[in-house]
């Protein structure tokens, strides 16, 4: 799986599973937020991505962070 | 008719892995493959597949040097098969012997990173993935040889994967004009592209099962290097990836990690280059059993100016590393 | 209702120096030491070479900075490109001078400014006057006044490539001034689609992408950096009558000089089709190359929401260079569709295809490969300026992107790609 701030970008390029990161300069982190909301922050996102891995698919997709946000390209 | 034909150390006779660093040879004659291809072969074009994915530019040269004063009806490039590393020089090779005006044929496994490497210029045989399909691969790669050098339809001599050949031309009207007609058309339910609509068509790997007994590897295109950069890994056009053990590792620190990607703005990367590779993240998920294992290595190379085709062969060649290794699921960061 | 633009076209025939700037039958004069002496005013500006090239010439210009038309707003000269020369009022009223046929091109090698670490990597812009390649740049048909700059040593690169922008504007403007009294040959009534349109006519405006990305990188939009502008909407005779201007000196293929804002194919092709085939909208500029996620998918939203809110039923976005800006524009397209507007792509290709794409970008206009090599050509004569690193190591081979315009994604060149 593939986590980036450019989604299309991936999926163009293959890539059945790609979440969506943070920027293109840190796609598992934010320096605007405290060291502890970072580290949460990245620990979601990994989590996130763990799932990615586990789940079946049978298109190309991206997702985001929040489950509820989630959105599948064909 | 004039053929040269081009081959990687193997087939040339120089040897395996430990030839692979050899630079471009030019060899009168057929030599390999080429003597069964049943052609007149003026020459054999030969360079290691090492030589050529870490010194494309000084090998490119050399073979379109040589390719430039001989001018050949045909370039034969292969076959490849599914070799990764050969299949990307012969079809960078056919690729920038197009943009010189001759036309080439090669042979490889559809999947191969030669593939996109091509770039859709050159005529290629679809070929098994390994080099049973020899025989079978040579009479159709001569029979299209011989109907491009004499200027015949070259789909009546047999299959070849899609071409994409297009080039510049001034249209009778302005960009301007033709993006309002188009869309226009396009709201009256005509809807027409000037640009083909690329379509990867792969198919989707399977989920990892059992995920909290799972080794998962960490790859990123990202620049991540150890601090000092000790492979000295260019900030772009990159032309290798590099791993680096990561067992026992809790976290990348800035005094012991940075990146040298010079693709973007590095301040949030060296302030903690967790922001570009999770690795603290997936230790606490480790330790708290949710994912089994870290792989011991951390994969990086530099994703900027890129080609796809080179990617792909990174890609390639990282994939089947991780394979041998046992590792199920690979969490990749991109910049 | 504001006063519409008046679009006055004095057709040059020819230019040449003279004792005072006049023109007469055509026949633009120029006064070489005035209009040297007009952006000398300006530091870190030391010196201003100024040299006049016409089509056919045996000539290459290198070190290419940006095209500019020559206009003034003749009753009101202080307006002329409002906010970047003088008063900060609105662009698109009252008369405009232009001089048609003539471009002002300037020039200038960053090199010995500071900063120029930065501009190792600032590519070659060159236009050919005559020869093989010619035709790449749509300035090798327009008869030229070439402006090279040279600056002091150790001045900043921000404030030479500030000054290089206004002076040349300067420039543009004084020589405009030539017209004043003559008889134009040609005027043109813009009024921004106020004209009757019929509702059974589809509502097309144009989203047209915006660089900021430092000094060397940028668009001005009243003479302010527009680096923290949210997507807005402007008339299209604020952008044909010099609201916006370039400071983009980087890929010459697929940069957007002053000039094609100023005499935009697609703003003019369609304020002519307006209430006859079509009802132009708008337009709709917001900037691109944007880093963050966030940024990326919020300024596509809001460009579709603008969009939207003209009521358009189709959209037509224009970008600029490649790489970042191009994945913007896709997901712009993506937005566009999501809310109910039909779109169409103007995009420059490369040897690798496509840097982005999304499902929805099904109507994609190609400007041309800008990786394709151009046709050789030695020419007997190089216009560069003082100095110029890039003149002295002119590569024998150029390609497509190295010629100012020549893949320009605002739609105003012919190049485009075909099965070969």
């Amino acid at each position: 799986m593939v986590i980036t701030a450019l989604p299309s970008i991936a999926s163009m390029a293959g890539a059945t599973r790609v979440l969506r990161g943070i920027a293109i300069t840190n796609p598992v982190g934010d320096r605007s937020l405290t060291r502890e909301q970072e580290v949460e922050l990245r620990r979601a996102i990994t989590e996130r991505a763990l799932t990615m891995l586990e789940t079946e698919f049978s298109r190309r997709s991206v997702w985001e962070l929040k489950p509820g946000e989630a959105t599948t390209t064909p | 008719m004039k053929v040269l034909h081009y081959v990687n150390q193997f087939f040339a006779g120089m040897g395996g892995e430990d030839a692979a660093s050899t630079p471009p040879v030019l060899i009168p004659g057929a030599v390999g493959p080429g003597r069964g291809l049943g052609l007149e072969i003026s020459a054999t074009l030969a360079c290691g597949d090492d030589y050529f994915a870490e010194h494309e530019d000084d090998a490119l040269g050399q073979l379109l040097a040589w390719l430039d004063e001989a001018r050949p009806d045909v370039l034969v490039c292969g076959p490849a098969f599914g070799s990764g590393r050969y299949g990307y020089a012969c079809g960078t090779l056919a690729r920038e012997a197009f943009r010189l005006g001759i036309v080439s044929v090669c042979g490889m496994d559809p999947q191969n990173p030669g593939v996109l490497a091509a770039q859709g210029k050159a005529y290629i045989v679809p070929t098994s993935a390994n080099v049973a399909g020899m025989r079978d691969a040579l009479p159709k790669m001569a029979a299209l040889t011989v109907a491009l050098a004499a200027g015949e339809d070259p789909s009546a001599a047999g299959p070849f994967l899609p071409r994409h050949v297009r080039r510049n031309a001034f249209a009778a009207e302005t960009g301007a004009d033709r993006a309002v007609e188009l869309l226009l058309a396009k709201i009256a339910g005509d809807t027409r592209s000037e640009i083909p609509i690329p379509d990867p068509g792969r198919i989707p790997p399977g989920p990892v099962l059992d995920i909290a007994a799972a080794t998962i590897a960490l790859v990123t295109e990202s620049g991540c290097v150890p601090r000092g950069n000790p492979d000295q890994l260019p900030s772009r056009h990159a032309r290798s990836w590099h791993r680096y053990a990561i067992d026992g590792v809790a976290s990348l620190s800035p005094e012991h990690y940075e990146s040298v990607h010079g693709g973007f703005e590095l301040g949030a990367a060296s302030e903690d280059p967790n922001r570009l590779v999770p690795l603290d993240a997936l230790r606490q998920l480790e330790a708290s059993r949710r994912v089994g294992t870290v792989h011991g290595w951390l994969y990086t190379t530099t994703g900027n100016g890129t080609p796809v085709a080179a990617a792909a062969l990174f890609g390639q060649a990282i994939a089947a590393e991780l394979n041998e290794e046992g590792v199920d699921g690979v969490i990749l960061t991109g910049t | 209702m504001p006063a519409p633009l008046e679009i006055a076209s004095y057709h040059c025939v020819d230019v040449r120096f003279g004792p005072a700037g006049s023109f007469r039958n055509g026949i633009l004069e120029l006064e070489r030491e005035r209009l040297r002496e007009l952006a000398r005013d300006e530091p870190p500006i030391v010196d201003v070479e100024i040299t006049l090239v016409r089509p056919g010439d045996p000539v290459r210009l290198v070190n290419v900075l940006d095209v500019v038309e020559p206009t003034v707003k003749i009753d009101r000269p202080e307006a002329t490109f409002p906010g970047s020369l003088g008063f900060d009022t609105k662009a698109g009223v009252g008369r405009t001078n232009r001089v048609d046929g003539l471009a002002i091109i300037s020039m200038a090698d960053f090199g010995p400014t500071r900063n120029a670490t930065l501009l190792k990597d600032l590519p070659l812009a060159v236009i050919d006057m005559s020869g093989p390649a010619a035709p790449y740049s749509p300035w090798s048909k327009t008869r030229n006044v070439v402006v090279a700059y040279s600056f002091a040593a150790g001045a900043s690169l921000e404030a030479a490539a500030r000054t290089a922008r206004r002076a040349t504007l300067r420039i543009a403007q004084e020589i405009a001034e030539a017209t004043r009294g003559a008889m134009p040959d040609d005027s043109l009534v813009l009024d921004d689609g106020t004209a009757e349109a019929s509702d059974d006519l589809p509502a097309i405006c144009v989203v047209l992408q915006l660089g900021a990305e430092g000094a060397v990188y940028d668009t001005f939009l009243y003479g302010q950096p527009i680096n923290e502008l949210e997507p807005r909407v402007l008339a299209p005779s604020e952008v044909l009558d010099g609201a916006l201007v370039n400071q983009a000196f980087n890929w010459a293929a697929v940069r957007n000089p002053t000039y094609v804002y100023q005499r935009s194919r697609l703003l003019l092709a369609l304020s002519g089709m307006h209430g006859k085939t079509l009802r132009f909208a708008g337009v709709v500029v917001g900037i691109s190359y944007l880093e963050s996620a966030l940024d990326k998918e919020r300024v596509a939203r809001l460009a579709a929401e603008a969009a939207a809110s003209l009521g358009a039923d189709g959209a037509i976005v224009a970008t600029f260079s490649s790489g970042y800006s191009h994945a913007d524009a896709m997901l712009t397209c993506r937005a566009c569709e999501a809310a109910g507007v039909r779109t169409a792509i103007i995009v420059a290709e490369t040897d690798s295809g496509l840097f982005d794409h999304v499902e929805e970008a099904d109507c994609i206009v190609s400007v041309g490969n800008i990786d394709e090599p151009a046709p050789q050509w030695q020419p007997e004569a190089i216009v560069a300026p003082p100095g110029s690193a890039a003149a002295s190591e002119l590569p024998s081979r150029l390609s497509i992107a190295s010629y100012v315009g020549a893949a320009v994604q605002t739609g105003d060149a012919q190049l485009t790609m075909v099965p070969a």
